[in-house]
């Protein structure tokens, strides 16, 4: 590795890295409000300068990349003296009660550390009148007499969110940091996303919780407990309460940020409403009672049906919001307690077609890459999945790739050109106004729509020879069968113009790397496990699968859909994807507990043994199936059906409400 | 808080012209991103900013001529939008509608640059050709893409836009850099108050222009040139776009110029009045439709410009040197000159001077010779100083006129050559009111990315108000005080020498561009050579 000396001291650095990072990591601390690792260096707050010998005047450490042998000096008394006058700059007008509320943000550190106290309006030039303070956003609060313009909002919002809330308006010291629409941060395009204000080295853009509720005094690094992404955030809480969630720096997934649902959606953990002791129905009416009595209560009932019904009467429904340790204990419960595979989860429902396609297609069920491969993908096709909506993280990246990523500091790395995108939606969703074509099909219509793109493909010799003889079979057959799906043919069908399909089909064969993601779009249909086996074909067709930056990856709704289904809440599978038959006897020799012998019924089997009266007990944990299930008559009927409906819940649900016989709170993912 | 409305000064924007890229269409506002909504040809021909004929200019050269047509000052004081010079500073003080055009000269022994305006202009292509014109390009075609870059360098041709750069090296940077996508792009944002050369060059002989930059296309094999011309000048755009049609519709610009095999095509974009998008990087920037802020260097534009291309960026007068190098070779452009200034210079000699108008001098000629024997000496009052590079730069007092125009030289004495405006100050200007004007004109013009730049330049500009207000000036020599109560007191309010210090050197030493650091030359070479008239200012 290459080496700079800072303040005489070799240090090693990796090529473009700026002597503001190659410091950080030799442990130098170089003062900066303008930098934030997140985005793009800018040079503007001008705190960093350093000395470099054979500079004729100071450079900005974060904007200058270190070169071979440079030495670099990043204390001494006139850099000193510089960053007390800029800083002197900086406070001038500056709300000093703000810097009491706050002492720990940086920028109130540094007045601190360099002795500089906000210079009072009368020496300085007078506020202007037309500072935006703006209080209407339900989440972020807007002080701009905090601002000092090093602009950490308006790149965060660019770069990392791609959503360009914040502009700078006016020039020179008129300058002024204003949404991009409307008189009101609320008016604006802003999606809540948090960054601006995670960024803020001021408080000028702070969380609302945070100025009700106080500073944090611990901070609990863990998951956010919305969609599969798998985001890492910090909770700061105070005094019991949360006052503000963070998103966690160095998370491999969502490197530093976060959405509005894991950044501010947790004021229902407060609310009124939640259910916070057991009930039970007494005569068409819930009673508060004790733990004892309740659990009491349904051990009574569970023995009583087990002994004079038989335990293939009752059925668990797990959670894929909850922990392995809880699904695990929930299925284990089931076979062992119970003695009944009737274990279900939601798991298994939505993302069934695609577990099933991939598995016969590419052998096993799962995303074949990562995350980190959007940033090396030159292509994609995303279909029949929202993610800036559902996975807002996932849709940031991808917007990030499609809109181009700025350069490092020295110039590295830029890509102003960005990667291709097809998005197959007939909903008009926010990357379709990124993408380069849009197929707007019919809905039903994604297997002919997707046979039409390997058609093309083939036909127009983008399909990769090499590939498809080494590493797939059938290829004539399925050539053969394709060749029925001709875009002009299948434009009747799906109503997608076929210059169109074919203007998607080169970009996603000529990509290279290609990523698909897909979800509920393509999966919750009749075809959708056909619809899945169409994205392997198109990725087999052009070679990418088993590369960086390409593949088939479904976008999985709950945080722990992927846990659930692991840890065996399967009627016919148990924990680690093993099958009933092959596993059950290691299962009983670790267990020392018969397993039953019989596959179990599925959710869908038990409404259907429910309705005929076959299914005398339901224990649902975190899953409303009479509000979720497609058909709320049939499910209505089936309920009704059942004598003893526990259900685990944070809040009344639809089928507590309407069927349960008891009620168990359950703690949030916080608590 | 209010709806975000474009401010005083004519808004340096960043709309009129369609943004390219995704990212730059979504920064700049478009939602959905775009197809140019506009075609180039639609684009050019998109309204710029006008003026009233009595908008008054506030530029330097305006200023120091105020008490020609006080009435006229106060005016422009108070028009908005503020325009610091609008090129017509042979008249100053002026305003928009002005219409007289300055007196020409060539006072070097070999008319490189000014020939076409002494003789009357060369508006129309065939008068080019027949004084000459478009000899340089087929001379380039004829020769390699090296060779044409090689005559560059033995020009030992430097930068005319104030930094001296040496020309022949940008262009070998661009030449030798693989990209298939490069740029050449003309700095016709003439910012700097006092000057006006660019203006007439692109105005009298704007064919010269496009044979310049089709030269330097072939040089580093571009196919797309830009022109980025302030909104000013509105004159050199209709001239412009007419040459340029002109030019497209006779097979100098477009595909296979001259019948060779080089394609070149120039499009020409407006400023929108911004004084930073003089300096390149903001300047790059504003013709992508961003944000016109200064970028940190590296990278250099000639590795990452326009779009993120290679992209060669000169200076009108720069550019107008090349057609002439490549006809009569680099060699005898560099006979001319002095020391490492080699070759001749424009100068812009504002209304100050007797005989005012825009001169072509050999580097090497005395400020003495320039002051007294070209401009005539001062028409109505004693010289004070010149400050050959208008405002951003040091003053160069009267006792220094012996300097020799040369980067090196006037660098020396703390001066510096800019565009070559020469702006003389005589006695009816104070050094404080001097100073107070240019650091207004700085903070007014900040792009307001840089700390220094941003509050140190209106914080002097706001201290030195104060402070003049205190002295006992004439009516209509009061300068405003912005946002802070004048003082009713009746106590002095001098400059806290401290903080002046301070902010100066802070100015220096981490301002982001030559905007800030200009401003410390100022400051310097007021402390060096005007201590006396300045300190009552500090206290």
């Amino acid at each position: 590795m290459p080496v700079v000396t800072l303040n005489g001291q070799s240090a090693s650095y990796r090529p473009g890295q700026s002597i503001l990072e190659a410091a950080r990591a030799a442990g130098i601390d170089i003062p900066t409000l303008c930098h934030d690792p997140r985005i793009a260096p800018f040079g503007g707050c001008r705190l960093c300068v350093v000395e470099v010998e054979g500079s004729s005047r100071p450079v900005a450490a974060c904007t200058t990349p270190c070169s071979e042998g440079m030495k670099v000096t990043t204390h001494t008394p006139e850099l000193e003296e510089y960053r007390r006058t800029l800083l002197s700059l900086l406070a001038d007008g500056y709300p000093p009660e703000a810097i009491a509320r706050h002492p720990d943000k940086a920028f109130h550190k540094y007045l601190a550390a360099y002795g500089v106290a906000p210079i009072s309006v009368e020496c300085g030039s007078l506020l202007p009148p037309d500072v935006f303070c703006d209080a209407t956003h339900p989440y972020i609060h807007v002080d701009m007499r905090q601002c000092i313009y090093c602009q950490r909002c308006v790149r965060i919002c660019e770069e990392l969110q791609g959503q360009f809330v914040w502009k700078p308006w006016y020039r020179g010291d008129a300058i002024r940091i204003l949404p991009d629409q409307g008189t009101t941060l609320l008016e604006s395009s802003c999606v809540s996303c948090g960054a601006c204000v995670d960024t803020c080295p001021t408080g000028a853009l702070e969380d609302q919780t945070l100025l009700l509720r106080g500073e944090p005094e611990h901070w609990t690094r863990t998951t956010c407990p919305y969609c599969g992404t798998g985001c890492e955030m910090n909770v700061g809480t105070r005094d019991g309460r949360i006052t503000t969630i963070r998103p966690v720096l160095d998370a491999p997934v969502s490197k530093g940020h976060l959405c509005v649902k894991g950044r501010y959606a947790h004021a229902w953990i407060e609310s009124e409403d939640r259910i916070t002791v057991p009930l039970l129905r007494a005569e068409g009416d819930w009673r508060k009672v004790s733990w004892e009595e309740a659990v009491g209560f349904i051990a009574r009932r569970f023995t009583e049906i087990m002994k004079t019904e038989g335990p293939e009467r009752i059925g668990v429904v797990a959670s894929s919001r909850a922990t392995n340790e809880e699904n695990y204990l929930a299925q284990k419960f089931t076979r062992v307690v119970l003695g009944t595979n009737n274990v279900d989860g939601c798991a298994r429902v939505c993302h069934t077609p695609t577990a099933a396609g991939m598995k016969m297609t590419l052998g096993t069920g799962a995303a074949t890459n990562s995350f980190d491969d959007i940033e090396r993908a030159h292509a994609f096709l995303i279909c029949g999945a929202n993610p800036t909506e559902n996975h807002p993280i996932v849709g940031a990246r991808i917007k990030q790739a499609v809109l181009g990523r700025p350069p490092l500091p020295g110039g590295e790395g830029g890509d102003e050109g960005g990667a291709k995108l097809v998005v197959i939606d007939p909903r008009e969703i926010e990357l379709a106004r990124y993408a380069d074509v849009h197929l707007q099909l019919r809905p039903g219509t994604n297997v002919p729509l997707l046979n039409a793109l390997a058609c093309a493909i083939i036909d127009e010799g983008l399909a990769d020879e090499a590939f498809i003889a080494e590493r797939t079979k059938d290829f004539d057959a399925f050539r053969k069968f394709v060749a029925d799906y001709a875009p002009a043919k299948v434009a009747g069908i799906t109503g997608v113009d076929a210059s169109l399909i074919r203007q998607a089909a080169r970009i996603y064969a000529n990509g290279k790397p290609s990523m698909c993601f897909h979800g509920l779009g393509v999966t919750e249909h009749l075809q959708g496990t056909e619809g899945v086996m169409c994205l392997v074909n198109l990725a087999l067709l052009t070679g990418n699968i088993g590369k960086p930056g390409s593949g088939v990856n479904p976008l999985r709704g709950q945080n722990n859909v992927q846990g659930c289904a692991h840890m065996g809440c399967d009627p016919g599978i148990l924990t680690g994807g093993v099958a009933l038959k092959e596993g059950r006897a290691l299962f009983e020799s670790v267990w020392g507990a018969p397993v039953p012998t019989e596959s179990g019924l599925n959710l869908m089997e038990m409404m259907d043994a429910a309705a005929a009266g076959k299914l005398s007990a339901l224990w649902l944990i975190g899953y409303d199936i009479y509000f979720t299930l497609a058909n709320e008559e049939s499910t209505r009927r089936a309920l009704e059906k059942i004598d003893l409906v526990v259900v685990q819940d944070m809040f009344m649900n639809e089928t507590a409400r309407r069927f349960g016989t008891v009620f168990l709170p359950a703690a949030s993912p916080f608590e | 808080m209010k709806a975000p409305q474009h401010p005083e000064s004519i808004e340096s924007c960043y709309h009129l012209v369609a943004p390219t890229s995704r990212r730059q269409q979504a920064a700049a506002g478009h939602k959905v991103p775009l197809t140019p909504a506009l075609s180039p040809r639609e684009r050019e021909q998109a309204a710029a900013v006008q003026l009233a004929p009595e908008h008054g200019c506030r530029g330097t050269a305006c200023f120091a001529a105020r008490h020609r047509h006080p009435a006229r000052w106060a005016k422009a004081e108070r028009d908005k939008p503020r325009v610091y010079c609008m090129g017509r500073c042979y008249v100053a003080p002026a305003t928009a509608g002005e219409t007289a055009r300055p007196h020409v000269e060539v006072r070097s022994p070999q008319a490189i640059l000014l020939a076409n305006l002494v003789d009357g202009g060369a508006r129309q292509l065939d008068i080019y050709l027949a004084r000459g014109g478009y000899r340089g390009l087929e001379r380039a075609l004829l020769r390699s893409r090296q060779e044409v870059v090689g005559e560059v360098l033995d020009s030992q041709l430097r930068g005319r836009g104030g930094a001296g750069f040496p020309s022949g090296v940008k262009m070998r940077a661009v030449a030798a850099n693989p990209s298939p996508v490069k740029y050449v792009v003309a700095n016709g944002d003439e910012g700097d108050p006092g000057s006006f050369t660019d203006r007439f060059l692109m105005e009298d002989d704007p064919f010269r222009l496009i044979e310049a930059m089709s030269i330097a296309g072939y040089a580093v094999g571009a196919a797309q040139g830009y022109i980025y011309l302030r909104c000013e000048y509105p004159e050199a755009r209709a001239i412009l776009l007419e040459a340029l049609s002109q030019a497209r519709s006779r097979g100098f610009l477009g595909e296979r110029v001259l019948s060779r095999d080089f394609s070149f095509d120039i499009q020409l974009v407006s400023g929108h009045g911004s004084y930073v998008c003089g300096e390149e990087t903001a300047l790059l920037r504003s013709i992508e439709g961003r944000r016109p802020e200064v970028m940190p260097r590296p990278p250099f534009p000639t590795d990452k410009g326009l779009f993120g291309k290679p992209t060669l960026l000169l200076n009108i007068e720069t550019l107008c040197n090349l057609p002439w190098i490549l006809e009569h070779g680099g060699e005898a452009y560099c006979a001319l000159g002095y020391n490492k200034s080699r070759g001749t210079k424009a100068l812009s000699l504002p209304s100050l001077f007797r005989k005012p108008g825009i001169y072509e001098v050999e580097f090497g000629t005395t400020l003495a010779t320039i002051v007294e024997e070209i401009g005539g000496g001062m028409a109505d009052g004693r010289l004070v100083g010149v400050m050959p590079a208008g405002p951003m730069g040091g003053i160069v007092p009267a006792s220094l006129l012996a300097t020799p125009l040369d980067f090196e030289a006037l660098r020396a004495v703390g001066g510096n050559l800019g565009h070559g405006g020469i702006v003389a100050i005589d006695e009816h200007t104070s050094i404080p009111q001097l100073v107070h004007h240019i650091f207004e004109f700085a903070a007014d013009e900040s792009c307001g990315k840089c700390t220094p730049c941003r509050v140190g330049s209106r914080r002097l500009a706001d201290a030195l108000a104060r402070a003049l207000a205190d002295c006992s000036l004439s009516p209509g020599e009061r300068v405003g005080v912005r946002g802070s109560p004048s003082s009713t007191d009746g106590g002095t309010h001098p400059v806290d020498r401290g903080q002046w210090k301070s902010i100066v050197e802070a100015l220096a030493q981490t301002s982001l561009c030559g905007l800030g650091v200009g401003l410390s030359e100022l400051a310097n070479s007021v402390n060096r050579y005007f201590q006396k008239e300045f300190s009552p200012c500090l206290s």
